[in-house]
């Protein structure tokens, strides 16, 4: 085990390296853009969402004017989905913004996700503190691992397990299969047998 | 500028009075606005060196974000202590954040950032507390809009200070 890129991780967060460059102007586009993808009928859901991601202490809410003043600041735009029944909110790093105005010339940079090295590409290889490659072929085969083994470690407790509890890689890349019945019924399973 | 009153201590006091003694000041010194006044600002809390070198949220040298083109408005907000009243009363006329950020700066000369490394408040359906955020704003102002300084002088959950890490890696080691 690595333990000095451990304590790096816990002292200096993630990614452990990385250069964002933007323009400050399409910061000012993306401000101005004020999330126009939002229909104005999800706009109290998404403020109750907000509200409820209170919780996490990542989440800092400013006023809104603070936008200018920031130096380095990338901005997400807000997109709100409905793959259930309550909806889902996401803040989006990866939109890129049209040019808007006929007249703008101005390219919209400030999409950070469109900053991160591909790890797919050879080319954008040997960068893992930038991008550190998660292995998405078996996320899902050694996420289930984990918990077979847990129960054998725990054969008479309870697991409480949620879809996302799952890691993230796997929720990125089988939302389509937890959602389905087959594997919808694996996960719910284990709640099940809490309650139980 | 508002001739012999002495702005700096005014803009300080002036939260703290009662409205009769605002209006009063107001006629005493036509000139003098709190929202234009000098106000001088510093960090809420020392060791903001100390705290980029080490421990939890210490500066990464690999890690960065920039602008190509620094933002207007945060020049304006370093040029700031150095214009007159009536120059700031202009700059606000054209460019419109700066009328927030002076009522930011009037707000940070007189209020109370203690509540921010309190234990933070339980999440409920309640609306999201406003006064946190503008204390949040107040305290990043005071940084200099400096980010990092402002979360690491938050420390705890925000720097994941919070967690018993030698524990964690005694786990970890034994495995």
């Amino acid at each position: 085990m690595d333990f000095d890129r451990a304590v790096r991780i816990a002292t200096e967060g993630v990614p452990l390296a990385g250069r964002f460059e933007c323009q400050f102007e399409s910061v000012r586009k993306r401000e101005r853009h004020d999330n126009g993808s939002l229909a104005s009928d999800v706009f109290a859901a998404v403020r109750q969402k907000f509200t409820k991601e209170g919780k996490l202490s990542y989440h800092i809410l400013f006023p809104r004017c603070l936008w200018a003043f920031l130096p380095g600041l990338f901005l997400a735009l807000i997109t709100w989905g409905r793959p259930g029944d309550e909806g889902r909110m996401c803040v989006d790093p990866s939109t890129i913004l049209d040019g808007g105005a006929p007249n703008d010339v101005i390219l919209d940079d400030g999409a950070a996700n469109a900053q991160l090295p591909d790890t797919g590409r050879p080319e954008k290889q040997g960068l893992p503190d930038e991008n550190p490659p998660v292995y998405y072929g078996t996320a899902l085969t050694r996420f289930l691992i984990w918990i077979y083994n847990l129960r054998i470690d725990n054969p008479v407790d309870g697991i409480c397990l949620l879809a996302d509890n799952s890691p993230q890689p796997s929720v990125a890349s089988f939302t389509t299969l937890t959602w389905r019945y087959c594997v919808q019924q694996f996960f719910r399973n284990f709640w099940s047998f809490r309650v139980a | 500028m508002v001739g012999s009153l002495p702005s700096v201590i005014t803009i300080w006091v002036f939260p703290y009075l009662s409205v009769d003694n605002q209006a009063s000041l107001q006629q005493a010194h036509p000139r003098f606005h709190p929202l234009w006044g000098d106000s001088r600002l510093f960090p809420p809390g020392p060791g903001s060196y100390r705290r980029r070198r080490f421990g939890f949220g210490k500066v990464s040298p690999l890690l960065s974000t920039r602008h190509t083109q620094p933002s207007p408005y945060f020049i304006a907000h370093l040029l700031w202590d150095w214009l007159l009243a009536s120059d700031r009363c202009v700059l606000a006329d054209a460019l419109p954040p700066m009328r927030p950020y002076a009522h930011l700066r009037v707000a940070a000369a007189g209020l109370d950032l203690s509540s921010l490394h309190a234990p933070r408040p339980t999440v409920d359906s309640s609306p999201i507390s406003k006064a946190r955020s503008y204390r949040m704003a107040v305290a990043l102002l005071r940084f200099n809009f400096n980010y990092g300084d402002f979360i690491r002088w938050l420390g705890g959950e925000y720097t994941g200070a919070h967690w018993d890490w030698d524990a964690t890696f005694d786990i970890v080691d034994s495995v």
